[in-house]
């Protein structure tokens, strides 16, 4: 008997999951009401952004880059010193982040963050518009990596201290934000154009206005054909991989004498990480990881992926589940068509 | 009654303006100098200098007081904090929670009330100040619905709302004036419900602080809101809210340079969005 397509897959589970917590990030203000929306975590290890007005929680990034500016550059520069009172504020902001990481770890980009869940969309459209299908080489994939480390380094951490000691300009105290793509998208989300409007106070804010505009130009049309283009570089999967180790929840791959020759997985992964095809135990589990088990759907090998949370299997690779998600969909996420199913004869002659 | 009230409002304000400055020869600088910078006539608890996570100092303007009461969300429906006032000014203090604060001072006087009113901020935790806002305060009050959240504030061109309260009651089709610190004057209407929609005038300078860090927000203007009415026993009362409001969500931004980067990141985008030909030969 052939293997049936599961009703709930774990891709599935997923999208229902990206699409609720796409509601939240974007809209959760409507929900919880208008002054809560602000007050229910300034840290969320997802790009959830301040500058929408109808969200329902903020991204780390907005937090640290203004208490590096303000609380700990700006101390600095008039008392000339550190200060434990510089430091407490981003270390409580920090253990808040770190809170709902225990939980999730880097699940929080392959299942919560807006701005993935945005390109996720895009690129199922993509497929339905029957654009060509793009990756990474596995030598581009490892080259690009350095890149959201210079951007955590340089524009989360480095400039808004900068700023706040007064040795570059006070529009790099939040230079990140003033770049990034998921401001203009969760904001464009909830009709506001504001933000998509270049300001041209300075030079340097027009700059920064200008480079986000067309950063979000590319990564919109550039997942109709790849998948997940911006977070190849977003710093806040750099954080998130800062601390991706101390958490329970984790990809686990076992050696098996198949994989070398297999590597449906590194298809199926979008964000073509090698190390799943080519490593096992922690090494499989890479810095570009998000959690979004779909190596583990489309492994043909019982029990050699797993998602897991501290000794809890929360879903294993099998042959029967890979072969029954296949016929739904090819690793490289297009979907194949709805087979008819002709009705038995019998119970129709009610008509 | 609506022309009245108006009047008396204006004759009140002068009147306040005369009484409210502190005895010679025992100034308090900061607070002369702001109220010297006081932009209108009617009453208002005007910021002295930027406080800081730990408190705020305010200035009295166009009314004396002895003493300024300071709620905040965290307070409930306990009575509000009582901070005298010392050479015409005060400091508001941020304890350990309670966010939105409201200052209010108040004169009364045989012939009438006047009430000054403004909203504070700290960054504290604390509960929405929705049930403070609420809860009656004064005999006559301006109730901002809502306050803007912390990383808001009033801008030129957006219509906000406001409930007039009259012990308690809202007050219908009643003029509120409204005056802001680049001189435009206006005077917006209640409705039926007692609530007022006022647009904030497009007065606002675009040029942000100079070395400041405004997040792109560009220059503000203060204003102040008062209501002034007689009861029917003649006693008149005067009341105000001020606040200050920003530039226009569109100043200083270009959406067409918007626009046109936007097209220019997805055209660079392009190559890898459209299907090669494949070649026949391999």
């Amino acid at each position: 008997m052939a293997d049936a397509v599961p009703r709930l897959t774990l891709g599935r589970l997923r999208l229902a999951v990206q699409l609720v917590m796409l509601f939240v990030t974007v809209y959760g203000g409507s929900l919880v009401g208008y002054y809560t929306a602000e007050k229910i975590t300034g840290s969320l290890p997802a790009l959830s952004c301040a500058y929408d007005k109808l969200n329902g929680a903020h991204c780390q990034l907005i937090t640290t880059q203004h208490q590096l500016h303000h609380r700990v550059g700006e101390q600095i520069a008039q008392l000339g010193h550190f200060a434990l009172n510089m430091v407490l504020p981003l270390a409580f902001s920090f253990l808040a982040f770190y809170l709902f990481f225990v939980v999730l770890n880097k699940a929080f980009c392959g299942w919560i963050c807006p701005l993935g869940t945005v390109q996720e969309l895009i690129y199922r459209l993509g497929r339905r518009l029957k654009r060509p299908f793009r990756n990474l080489s596995e030598t581009a994939a490892r080259r690009l990596r350095p890149v959201k480390w210079a951007l955590l380094l340089g524009l989360v951490f480095a400039l808004p201290v900068t700023a706040g000691l007064g040795v570059t300009p006070a529009s790099t105290g939040d230079v990140f934000c003033q770049i990034c793509p998921s401001r203009l998208a969760t904001t464009l989300l909830t009709g506001d154009t504001e933000q998509i409007m270049v300001r041209s106070s300075d030079a340097l804010v027009f700059v920064f206005g200008a480079l986000a505009n067309t950063l979000f130009g590319f990564v919109v049309v550039a997942a109709l054909a790849a998948r997940q283009p911006f977070c190849r570089i977003c710093p806040l999967m750099a954080l998130n991989a800062a601390f991706q180790r101390l958490s329970p929840m984790r990809l686990v791959k076992t050696e098996s004498d198949k994989c070398e020759k297999c590597g449906i997985c590194r298809q199926a992964c979008p964000m073509d990480i090698p190390e799943i095809h080519h490593e096992h135990g922690r090494q499989a589990f890479a810095e570009d990881c998000t959690l979004c088990g779909r190596c583990a759907e489309y492994c043909p090998q019982d029990g050699v992926i797993q998602l897991k949370f501290g000794p809890l299997a929360l879903f294993k690779s099998s042959r029967a589940y890979y072969k029954a998600r296949f016929k739904g969909e090819t690793p490289a996420g297009e979907a194949k068509p709805l087979r008819r199913m002709e009705r038995p004869a019998a119970g129709t002659a009610d008509a | 009654m609506d022309k009245l009230a108006l009047l008396i409002l204006t004759l009140c304000a002068a009147g306040a303006d005369a009484a409210v400055r502190p005895p010679a020869g025992q100034p308090a600088p900061d607070c002369l100098a702001a109220e010297a910078a006081a932009f209108s006539t009617l009453p208002m608890l005007v910021p002295a200098g930027r406080g800081d996570r730990q408190g705020a100092p305010y200035c009295l303007a166009n009314l004396r007081a002895e003493a300024v009461e300071v709620r905040n969300g965290a307070g409930g429906f306990a009575p509000p904090a009582s901070v005298p006032v010392e050479r015409a000014g005060f400091k508001v203090q941020a304890g350990k929670v309670g966010n939105y604060h409201w200052l209010q001072a108040t004169e009364a006087s045989q012939a009438g009330v006047v009430t000054a009113s403004t909203a504070h901020y700290f960054s504290n935790p604390g509960p929405a100040p929705t049930a403070m806002l609420h809860l009656a305060k004064a005999d006559l009050e301006i109730v901002p619905q809502p306050l803007p959240r912390e990383h808001w504030r009033y801008r030129a061109g957006e219509t906000w709302e406001f409930l007039i309260r009259f012990k308690g009651e809202p007050v219908r089709d009643m003029g509120v004036r409204l005056e802001t610190s680049a001189g435009t004057q206006q005077v917006f209407r209640t409705d039926g419900e007692g609530v007022l929609r006022v647009t904030f005038p497009a007065d606002v300078a675009n040029e942000a602080p100079k070395g400041g860090h405004d997040h792109g927000r560009g220059g503000q203007n203060r204003f102040v809101l008062a209501v002034g009415l007689t009861d029917q026993d003649g006693r008149y009362y005067l009341t105000g809210f001020n606040h200050v409001y920003g530039a226009a969500a569109d100043a200083n931004r270009s959406l067409a340079a918007g626009l046109g980067f936007l097209a220019l990141g997805g055209l660079v985008a392009v190559p890898l969005v459209v299907r090669r030909k494949e070649n026949k030969n391999g």
